[in-house]
């Protein structure tokens, strides 16, 4: 039997997260589904007569990130286009995108083992292009009503559009290769790490290739996908469903697919019906000029390499793979966890940062880059409970009231951590010198000496009898003292395991 | 005839010149703007016609002469216009009429019916910007907007015996500028003097950050239109040398050569050196022009698809909405969409719409060859070969238009076989983005009875106000 072998290329559309929309002053990235209808739009964003683009720099700016982080060469003078078409989400009649002249071309992507890639691979990118991305249909749910609604929030907004070369041979390469790239993009600032709203969609050409062959198949096209799931579903579907053509002696066809509710690939629209999109140089935009300096200046801006970031990781914080992924995988996580790190036990500030912080933040459905409590107030708060000044179970109370007062003292100075634990009286010892353990010392000393029968009966194995002196303890300290703490002063002064 | 009425001063036009508006207030001038302007009111009292195609507020006033915006009230005004209400003027909120967005040559398609010449009713008023000609003209204003693509301004300023003035591609911003060919799109100015279009000209040349394409601040290089322009003596062009390209003399009827003729020994009289200088490619400009503006034409307009503003659709079937808009522009506005269209198609684009950018820059380089001065943006390579002699010029002159206004009724039973033909002179101009004025030749140069006919003086790119000195040489009898 012939064995086939997928052949994929990508084209991943990702939103630039910029303050304003690609060529007008609208709101770009304070267009999320909260915003009513039509409420970012500006006269140009609407292709109103006379109107005129104006290039926001930021996007280039971010755009020339990427082509960097990918290693692609700079186009020094890119131009742009207008790609027609007639929809109604397209208010110019044409999209403005770079089609004869793109910003950068060449590059690559390397997935190694870390990724999820049995072997380290090279994934080569074609080119990088800027684009505008197209408003949104909204057909409301009667289906008496024909109706359908334009919303223009989304048009316009920058999109950096990054088409590789058909290098991939498996979905999972795919999935592999958009996780990489995405988290590249949140970590160098181009683009948003939220997988919602549109912010993300791909176009996968998905052929096969018989094995040993050099041609290559005839090739379908995906139309936006977005979630890593579906991609994989897809793929696997439509390579499937093209190696069953061709076993049957039928040929592929030059087709646009797109998706049923099962994830399972349908044809759109056949070679004979593809648009003609008219490319032509967009008149009302020079040349986008890049200068040397421009380059030098966004390269110093540059962060770390994310596989140079997860070798350092390890080597520096003995940090397992695991936990490397786990920081990695939240935007800001690794700059929070170093500074946390500083001046405390590692592994430690990462416990404290990966369950207990990121509980809490996933209880407020927040992340963490919009996380109330600072790298500093919550060191402030590991300090109290590894200080022993408040026991572990009140330091997360410490924490939840921490996040309460983020909501409803909007403005002003939040209390620390400290204050919290003074107001709500969770000092084990009232914040006395010399800490929980000296205190404790000596309370059990003293109830030791008091009870010198109930010592006696433990000692002959009615451990039982500790809950007693526990008690008493908690009693003492209305509640305050750590427990295990506490179990563990009992046992060493009993002297019991 | 609209007549037309504007508050207590009567505003009437017997040419169909200004298309009727309701008056409204003027809209709140941007900061930048209002900034500049406060201690300069040069324009106090002048009465001022803006084109149909240039964003003004006032309900239905930027209609672009189109069927399909006749409606359409702009919720934002032209930086043009602004500046001059900054400064005084006194704009009308009748608009001058026009060719639908600015495709035409005679005035004749606009929705509010055709301009006619207020020198002879009969005959055309010009176009694209023949309202804005007209207006002028007949006294109603004293100086008028238009837009100049491949020569809209030049030829009615010609046919209607005003000034026209066609700035360098860049130089007056385009913000709300309903585009017709971005690329190759300017306002102009139109006014009976050299004088009040130098007025006019001081305060549009600024920068605008609306606008991307806008260039104003590049540097003009030594002033010598400034020179000419306080000459007294005998001589005022003494030291100027201008070209007479030598293709531009087989195209032109004898009527027309006399007064080209006439025009040249006036200036050399002034003192200026006549020479001929040659313009390569010059025979593939229409085409390229036609081409290009087409393309961009087809664009432009493909946002008009009744979905957001101006007439609306009225069909619940999409698809035959959309037809029902977009058939509501005029047959000439119809043809150039679908030249445009085929034009940039796959298979068409590599032999029509780039090799027509191809012969856009070969004309620009034909004018780098023969001018003194280089171009500020795109210099050619080696203009000086080694043995060559190029002769080099400060001007280019030729007449703006083969002949005198045609009559309405020849043009409209379509007698006068090609519309683009009356553009050859002019269209060369705007493709290398070069800035021209054109001048009714002096009294004397014409006889009693005649018809004007005007002579356009070309500058190098960016030498606008180089053309200032010489044309009011040229006018001043």
């Amino acid at each position: 039997m012939t064995k086939y072998i997928p052949v994929i290329g990508l084209e991943v559309h990702a939103q630039i997260k910029t303050a304003t929309k690609l060529f007008s002053a609208s709101p770009a990235f304070a267009s999320r589904l909260t915003d009513a209808p039509n409420s970012n739009v500006s006269l140009f964003d609407a292709a109103f007569p006379g109107s005129l683009p104006i290039l926001n720099k930021d996007c280039v700016r971010l755009a020339l990130k990427t082509a960097l982080a990918l290693d692609s060469s700079i186009n020094k003078r890119s131009t742009f286009d207008r790609k027609h078409y007639f929809y109604p989400d397209l208010p110019h009649g044409y999209q403005i995108t770079q089609h004869f002249n793109p910003f950068a071309k060449g590059g690559h992507l390397s997935l190694t083992k870390h990724d999820g890639l049995a072997n380290q691979k090279l994934f080569r990118i074609q080119q990088i292009q800027i684009e505008q991305d197209s408003g949104k249909l909204i057909k409301p749910n009667f289906a008496a009503t024909p109706q359908v609604h334009v919303d223009l929030n989304r048009a316009g907004v920058g999109v950096l559009e990054i088409v590789t070369e058909p290098d991939f041979s498996s979905a999972d390469e795919v999935v592999a290769f958009m996780k990489k790239m995405q988290r590249l993009l949140w970590h160098i600032g181009a683009s948003s790490s939220d997988m919602d709203e549109g912010a993300w969609r791909c176009d996968v050409n998905i052929s096969v290739q018989k094995e040993g062959s050099s041609e290559y198949g005839v090739r379908t096209e995906l139309k936006h996908v977005s979630k890593f799931s579906v991609v994989k579903t897809a793929i696997e579907f439509e390579v499937a469903r093209q190696i069953e053509l061709l076993e049957k002696g039928l040929p592929v066809l030059q087709e646009t697919m797109g998706l049923d509710e099962n994830g399972h690939t349908v044809r759109l629209r056949g070679k004979e019906d593809a648009p003609d999109y008219r490319y032509m140089p967009e008149p009302d935009l020079p040349a986008m000029v890049i200068t040397d300096a421009l380059i030098d200046h966004v390269r110093a801006t540059m962060p770390e390499s994310l596989d140079v970031r997860r070798e350092r990781l390890e080597t520096e914080y003995g940090l397992s793979a695991f936990h490397i992924g786990v920081l990695m995988d939240e935007p800001g996580a690794v700059e929070y966890y170093e500074e946390l790190a500083k001046g405390r036990d590692k592994a430690k500030a990462l416990s404290w940062l990966t369950s207990v912080l990121f509980a809490q933040l996933n209880k407020n459905e927040i992340r963490l880059l919009q996380c109330p409590v600072g790298v500093h107030e919550f060191g402030q708060l590991i300090d109290l409970v590894e200080g022993g000044k408040v026991s572990g179970l009140r330091g997360k109370d410490v924490l939840r009231i921490m996040f309460e007062n983020s909501l409803t003292l909007e403005g002003a100075k939040k209390p620390s951590a400290l204050d919290i634990a003074t107001q709500q009286d969770w000092l084990i010892g009232g914040g006395a010198e010399g800490g929980a353990t000296d205190l404790l010392e000596k309370l059990i000393g003293d109830l030791i000496n008091k009870h010198p029968d109930l010592v006696k009966a433990i000692k002959g194995g009615k451990t039982r009898k500790l809950k007693f002196f526990s008690g008493e303890v908690m009693k003492a300290t209305k509640g305050k003292a750590d427990p295990v703490l506490v179990d563990r002063i009992l046992k060493s002064k009993i002297g019991v395991e | 005839m609209h007549r037309v009425r504007h508050l207590g001063t009567a505003t009437t036009s017997a040419t169909n010149s200004l298309i009727p508006a309701l008056q409204s207030p003027p809209p709140p001038l941007p900061p930048w703007i209002e900034r500049q302007a406060a201690s300069k009111p040069t324009l106090q009292n002048w009465r001022v016609a803006i084109k149909a195609n240039i964003a003004t507020t006032g309900s239905g006033t930027t209609s672009c002469a189109s069927k399909l915006l006749r409606d359409y009230t702009s919720p934002f005004p032209a930086t043009v216009a602004s500046l001059l209400a900054s400064h005084g003027a006194d704009v009308l909120p009748q608009k001058a009429n026009c060719d639908e967005f600015g495709m035409g040559s005679y005035a004749i398609h606009s929705t509010h019916g055709p301009v006619v010449n207020p020198l002879d009713m009969e005959r055309v008023a010009g176009g694209s910007s023949g309202g804005s000609a007209a207006a002028v003209a007949e006294g109603v204003v004293r100086v008028a907007l238009g837009t100049d693509t491949g020569g809209s301004v030049r030829l009615p300023a010609s046919y209607c015996g005003v000034v026209g003035f066609k700035p360098t591609y860049g130089r007056f911003s385009r913000y709300g500028v309903v585009s017709y060919a971005s690329s190759l799109d300017t306002v102009g100015v139109l006014a009976k003097s050299v004088d009040d279009i130098k007025t006019v000209y001081d305060v549009l040349n600024v920068a605008d950050p609306k606008d991307p394409t806008s260039i104003a601040q590049l540097h003009e290089g030594p002033d010598c239109g400034q020179r000419i322009f306080l000459e007294e003596g005998d001589k005022p062009l003494a030291g100027i040398v201008v070209g007479v390209p030598s293709h531009v003399a087989s195209m032109l009827p004898e009527s027309t050569l006399s007064r080209y003729s006439n025009a040249l020994e006036l200036l050399e009289e002034k003192g200026a050196t006549i020479v001929s200088v040659d313009l390569d490619n010059h025979q593939y400009a229409l085409g390229a022009y036609y081409t290009i503006a087409s393309a961009e034409a087809s664009s432009n307009l493909a946002r008009f698809d009744g979905v957001r503003y101006g007439s609306t659709l009225t069909s619940d079937d999409g698809l035959a909405g959309l037809e029902q808009v977009r058939n509501m522009f005029g047959p000439n506005v119809k043809r150039r969409i679908m030249l445009g269209t085929f034009v940039l198609g796959s298979s068409s684009y590599a032999s029509y719409f780039h090799q027509s950018q191809v012969v856009r820059r070969l004309i620009q380089e034909s004018y780098n060859n023969v001018f003194k001065a280089v171009h500020p943006i795109t210099p050619s390579e080696s203009t000086e070969r080694v043995g060559d002699k190029i002769a080099k010029c400060d001007f280019i002159i030729t007449p703006a238009a083969a002949t005198v206004a045609p009559l309405l009724k020849d043009v409209q039973k379509g007698a006068v076989v090609d519309e683009c033909a009356d553009d050859v002179m002019t269209v060369p101009v705007s493709l290398a983005g070069l800035p021209a004025i054109v001048v009714p030749v002096g009294e004397s140069a014409s006889k009693e009875g005649e018809l004007p006919l005007g002579m356009q003086i070309i500058g190098q790119f960016g030498r606008d106000a180089d053309l200032f000195g010489i044309s009011r040489v040229l006018t001043k009898q």
